[in-house]
């Protein structure tokens, strides 16, 4: 019961209600995609990020933003996510930055629907693979990638800033690997743990 | 800094070190460093551009901007230098100069594919769409790459959605848009997805839909209305899936269409290109009962889409008056069977509330009653009540509290019967706390809910009986909640309204930061802090508000502009204008006017001649009488009205006759308070005038010009008053959860509007005073008359305890910033007033030696009564607050004393934050008074 479209500049007016379900949370090496911006973790709303950020992804993949609206025009959450990493190497792949329900539309699958669009487009696009970084301690969140297909490639340590009082914490870098990679050669887990600054 | 990429380039290692200083933010030695390497290089420009932004960022921008026009008049076309100055105008805010600097370049390097480019983005930043369009083809001349060419098409279509003239758009722009893609099409040069869209954009000027072909082909025939096609194809989509909304209203809307058209398919063949088209509401019908039946058959959880479909098409039907609607049957059973099947989803709430005025008035209990039958509930507990044994039977309970609350169940209860249902929502609120006592602090309670209603019913309660008692009881529980749900936002954005409400900014600061709001929702809910913190004068907090939007609106325009110049780059046509008109909403922000106005207000009631004089303070602030910054005819209100959780019925939910009434009032009261400031513009502007020659004739060296700016702004503010007491008759009243009323009402009503434009007429008539003395003179007694009464309507208790209770009237507190504005403003008019009499007594003291009989005019007594009065206003109003301080001070004992005879602590606590608020606020205001009553003293002729 969602009508799935892609993200506005006028939906970042109606963004007050979407609380963080931590389904996805942020990570702290963002200056390396945008360079003079770090975001932070928000408690309340969902506007983790400023909007040079969600500009950002607009302008340079637009097809990996999608919202999800109610029947009565509520959002009910987004996804955001982006193309990246070389073909020759074969790690060209989708990666998804945000996910987010907010909480009266839980438990509907939503998440889920979501996360198909997200693969679907990189499918379209090539991609060997679909990634994502989430906090270790969020269960319920990886227990939702691992009913979605998605395994455990490799722990980044440290990944997660402290915020609020919380130690560092790490991430568990989860894929799931598209058609193109019939070998699935890309979700070998690695056997190692890595550091933040190791990954690309 | 950028522009580091040839390292061989012995300047490139000479300027090094500057940037270095630059960029570690030690702006100082970056100046020396650039002086010194300027003394060895004469002609190192570049040195001087970096020395001119160290200028900048160490707030001497005329310096700066003398230097960076040094090298600019120069046209230089190295890069460090061309850099260097793009990112100086940028941060001075002036992106033309820009264009300015590489329109030279290419002149000088004509084939310089990065120079052309550069100066593309420049257009790109201010919007110059022409240049663009022929920036972007000089590209395509030199280097023939794509992106170039449709960068110059995509220019052609921005100069058609910002044309004016439609006609222009629809006969020159797209069309010659349309033949430039043409062309490259018939070349097969096409690239790029992106490309393809904008041959859409020529054709249609389309917002494009990305997804996927089923989509754009249903916009399309949705906008060719080809309704046949649109049916088919949507009744094909949902058969895919019959779960994805977007589909149903198209099918809906298709039907009509179709029956209104009375289409009738062909007899033989298909009925249309996407297939067979259902086109009468008996085979919609059918349809849509078959989704349901598939569903209800179906051996994994059911899909909500169908059973609404079902609704929103009996909507429809009964909208329309069709008969058939009772094909599908009796909507409270509908409904029912919604909620059996759905009724522990949170949602449920929300898709069926859109329905509720499907059932008759008559059929709401028995809708609640057949609801709560459906909804588990263990036995009964001490106090009567039973509650749920799981979250799920929770979520149903709470779905059917929402549901009566939104037919209105609620309010039609007598004082009684909401006092029972609060103390029953509040027993399933704690009940409901054993479920998420392992939740994460960052997840709300499961019963968070039941607390938010029972806050309302108490709200109810207030707003109708006016028991004050209810509103504490109310901030008691809210604060319980927020204890145990520490992020919830509904219970500190209630909590931040209800403090606002009883006249206390200070709790709302730390409540509003751990909202943790962000940029846009600076605009969206700034308006909560910003209409409060200075009228219940907390300036230090509303200085602070205004700050926080203010660098976000600011920093908008920069980041909007840069990424506008990426979706050129990325090939994101279709987001050009989609940013290009988020740019625009948040310039036009209604939000960001009255910060602006606000701000400035502010800054010259606490400030101008205390610490710098008004002319001075003016001139700092680049304010300009004549300027209207406005943005009046296409102001946009960005509010977030609806950022309240609400289930009120529809009859008291915030209509959007609320939403205009509103906006009108708010631009009624920022139009008073931006002439107002003007008008103070404007009386500085007469300030600075040399004063000799006021006091004789005004018509000479542009007094005049000065003068008659006053009078025009003053005759405007008079005109805006009284269409604004006509409004303010209205008492328009908004729903407690929608937007605040403006000061407007309590403005006019304590006479300081009125005060304030007597004060600003005065200082035209002091032109005229060789005629006008006696006028003058009345006039000054009539103004401290005003003043006088507008200080009677601040008298009274602030807080008070009356038979045990607190009693707040926070208008006082609200009058008496009004109060104190006025008394700025009328300081100021006597200042000015001063001047012009002081040249004048001087010349009177010399023929007063010559002629023993020459009297002092009137006007000179009539001035020394007036700053005598002001005195002794001045005097009264601070020891008003002072008593004022003292009574709260004795208050707090006496609530002190009270322990142990009924009030809880929880209580005494929330006493003491709204006291210590009201303290503050004093105190405020008493600095404020205390420091205009020392220019007083200045008044002397």
């Amino acid at each position: 019961m969602t009508a799935l479209r892609p993200f506005t500049c006028d939906d970042l007016f109606k963004f007050n209600n979407i609380n963080n379900n931590e389904y996805l949370t942020l990570y702290k090496a963002y200056f390396k995609c945008v360079s003079s911006y770090s975001g932070y973790f928000s408690l309340t709303f969902d506007l983790q990020y400023g909007i040079p950020f969600y500009l950002q992804y607009l302008a340079h993949w637009p097809e990996y933003f999608i919202v999800a609206e109610a029947p009565g025009g509520e959002l009910m959450g987004y996804i955001m996510g982006k193309a990246e990493g070389s073909v020759a190497r074969e790690e060209w792949h989708g990666h998804v930055t945000a996910l987010s329900v907010a909480p009266e539309f839980r438990r509907l699958g939503l998440a889920a629907k979501l996360m198909e669009m997200l693969e679907e487009i990189s499918e379209r696009k090539g991609g060997f693979f679909v990634d994502l970084f989430v906090r270790v301690s969020n269960q319920v969140a990886v227990n939702m990638y691992k009913r979605l297909g998605y395994s455990v490639y490799r722990t980044v340590i440290e990944y997660y800033s402290a915020s609020n009082g919380e130690p560092d914490e790490d991430a568990y870098d989860m894929r799931k690997a598209l058609s193109r990679d019939t070998e699935k050669k890309s979700i070998i887990p690695l056997p190692h743990p890595v550091r933040p600054e190791d990954i690309e | 800094m950028a522009a580091r990429g040839h390292v061989q380039d012995p300047n490139d290692r000479r300027l090094r070190p500057i940037y270095d200083y630059l960029d570690n933010g030690n702006n100082k030695m970056a100046i020396q460093q650039a002086d010194k390497l300027l003394k060895k290089h004469k002609d190192l420009h570049c040195a001087k551009v970096l020395k001119a932004i160290g200028l900048q960022r160490t707030g001497k921008q005329d310096e700066a901007f003398t230097l960076a026009q040094e090298v600019a008049t120069l046209e230089p076309t190295d890069d460090n230098s061309l850099q260097a100055l793009t990112i100086l105008y940028r941060e001075m805010h002036r992106p033309e100069l820009v264009t300015k600097l590489y329109e030279a370049a290419v002149k000088k390097v004509p084939l310089s594919e990065e120079y052309h480019s550069h100066l593309f983005m420049a257009y790109a930043r201010v919007g110059e769409y022409k240049k663009m369009q022929q920036a972007g083809m000089a590209l395509y001349k030199i280097v023939p790459k794509n992106p170039y060419y449709f960068w110059s098409v995509m220019s052609l279509v921005m100069q058609a959605i910002s044309a004016q003239d439609e006609k222009l758009a629809q006969t020159m722009f797209l069309p010659l848009a349309e033949r430039m893609v043409e062309k490259m099409v018939k070349e097969e040069k096409i690239e790029a997805e992106a490309e393809l869209i904008l041959v859409y954009f020529c054709t249609e000027k389309l917002t494009s839909e990305l997804q996927s072909r089923e989509n754009k082909c249903m916009m399309l025939y949705k906008r060719l209305q080809r309704w046949p096609e649109c049916n088919a194809l949507a009744h094909k989509l949902l058969l895919k899936n019959p779960d994805d909304w977007q589909f149903y209203p198209a099918y809906f809307d298709s039907l009509f269409h179709l029956v209104d058209q009375s289409w009738s398919p062909p007899e033989e063949g298909e009925h249309c290109s996407e297939g067979s088209v259902h086109h009468t509401v008996a085979e919609v019908v059918r349809f849509v009962e078959e989704r349901i039946k598939g569903e209800d058959g179906k051996e994994s959880r059911s899909l909500r889409g169908p059973y609404l479909a079902r609704l929103e098409l009996m909507h429809r039907l009964r909208e329309r008056g069709c008969p058939e609607e009772s094909l599908l049957g009796e909507p409270l059973e509908l409904m029912v069977q919604f909620f059996n099947k759905f009724g522990d989803k949170p949602c449920c709430i929300t898709d069926l509330k859109i329905y509720l005025h499907l059932l008759s008035p008559e059929q709401h209990v028995q809708f609640i009653n057949r609801l709560s039958e459906a909804v588990p509930l263990g036995n009964q507990e001490e106090e009567g009540f039973a509650f749920p044994e799981d979250t799920k039977a929770l979520q149903r309970h709470l779905c059917v509290c929402q549901l009566s609350r939104a037919l209105g169940l609620h309010h039609s209860l007598d004082v009684d019967g909401k006092l029972h249902l609060i103390t029953e929502l509040k027993a399933h609120y704690h009940h409901g706390l054993k479920f998420g006592k392992n939740t994460l602090k960052t997840e709300l309670q499961f019963s968070d809910m039941y607390c938010l209603m029972a806050a309302h019913v108490y709200i109810d309660l207030w707003t109708e009986t006016g028991d004050e008692d209810m509103m504490w009881q109310c901030l008691g529980l809210l604060q319980e909640g927020l204890f145990h749900s520490p992020s919830n936002a509904q219970f500190k954005l209630l909590l931040l309204l209800l403090y606002c409400r009883l006249g206390a900014f200070e709790p709302v600061v730390d409540l509003y930061s751990s909202l943790d709001a962000k940029h846009v929702q600076h605009d969206t809910i700034g308006f909560l802090l910003t209409r409060y913190a200075e009228s219940l004068g907390q300036f230090a907090a509303a200085s602070q508000s205004c700050n926080f939007s203010l660098r976000f609106f600011h920093s908008n325009q920069k980041d909007t502009s840069e990424y506008i110049i990426q979706a050129y780059k990325y090939g994101a046509f279709e987001k050009i204008p989609e940013f290009i008109a988020l740019r625009n909403r948040l310039n036009q922000s209604l939000h960001f006017a009255q910060v602006r106005t606000e701000r400035m207000l502010l800054d010259l009631f606490l400030e101008a001649d205390i610490v710098l004089s008004l002319e001075e303070s003016v001139k700092a602030m680049s304010l300009s009488a004549e300027e209207d910054d406005i943005p009046w005819d296409s102001m946009r209100d960005n509010r977030d009205l609806t950022v309240f959780t609400c289930w009120d019925p529809k009859d008291r939910q915030l209509t959007d006759e609320h939403r205009r009434q509103s906006l009108e009032e708010e631009s009624m009261w920022l139009r008073i308070r931006s002439l107002t400031l003007r008008l103070l513009a404007s009386l500085a502007a007469l300030g600075h005038m040399p004063s000799q020659q006021n006091s004789e004739i005004s018509n000479e060296n542009g007094v005049g010009d000065k003068t008659s700016i006053l009078s025009s702004l003053l005759s405007q503010l008079n005109q805006t008053l009284q269409t604004a007491a006509q409004m303010a008759e209205k008492r328009i009243q908004y729903p407690f959860l929608g937007p605040p009323s403006t000061r407007l009402v309590l403005a006019l009503s304590s006479g300081s509007c009125q005060c304030q434009a007597a004060a600003l007429q005065l200082s035209v008539h002091l032109h005229e005073l060789e005629t006008l003395q006696t006028q003058i003179c009345n006039g000054f007694k009539s103004i401290v008359v005003q003043l006088q009464e507008i200080l009677n309507k601040c008298k009274g208790d602030l807080l008070e305890m009356k038979e045990g209770k607190l009693k707040t009237q926070p208008s006082l507190l609200e009058n008496l910033v009004f109060f104190v504005e006025t008394m700025c403003i009328v300081l100021w008019m006597a200042s000015y007033c001063a001047k012009i009499l002081r040249p004048l007594k001087t010349s009177l003291q010399k023929k007063k030696k010559k002629k023993k009989d020459a009297n002092t005019p009137v006007v000179m007594c009539g001035f020394q009564e007036l700053t005598g009065n002001l005195q002794d206003l001045l005097t009264q109003a601070m020891e008003h607050i002072k008593g004022q301080e003292t009574a709260m001070t004795a208050l707090k004992l006496a609530t002190l004393t009270l322990e142990g005879s009924g009030i809880p602590g929880q209580k005494r606590h929330r006493h003491r934050k709204v006291q210590s608020s009201y303290l503050r606020s004093l105190q405020e205001v008493g600095d404020l008074l205390k420091k205009r009553t020392e220019t007083i003293k200045n008044l002397k002729i």
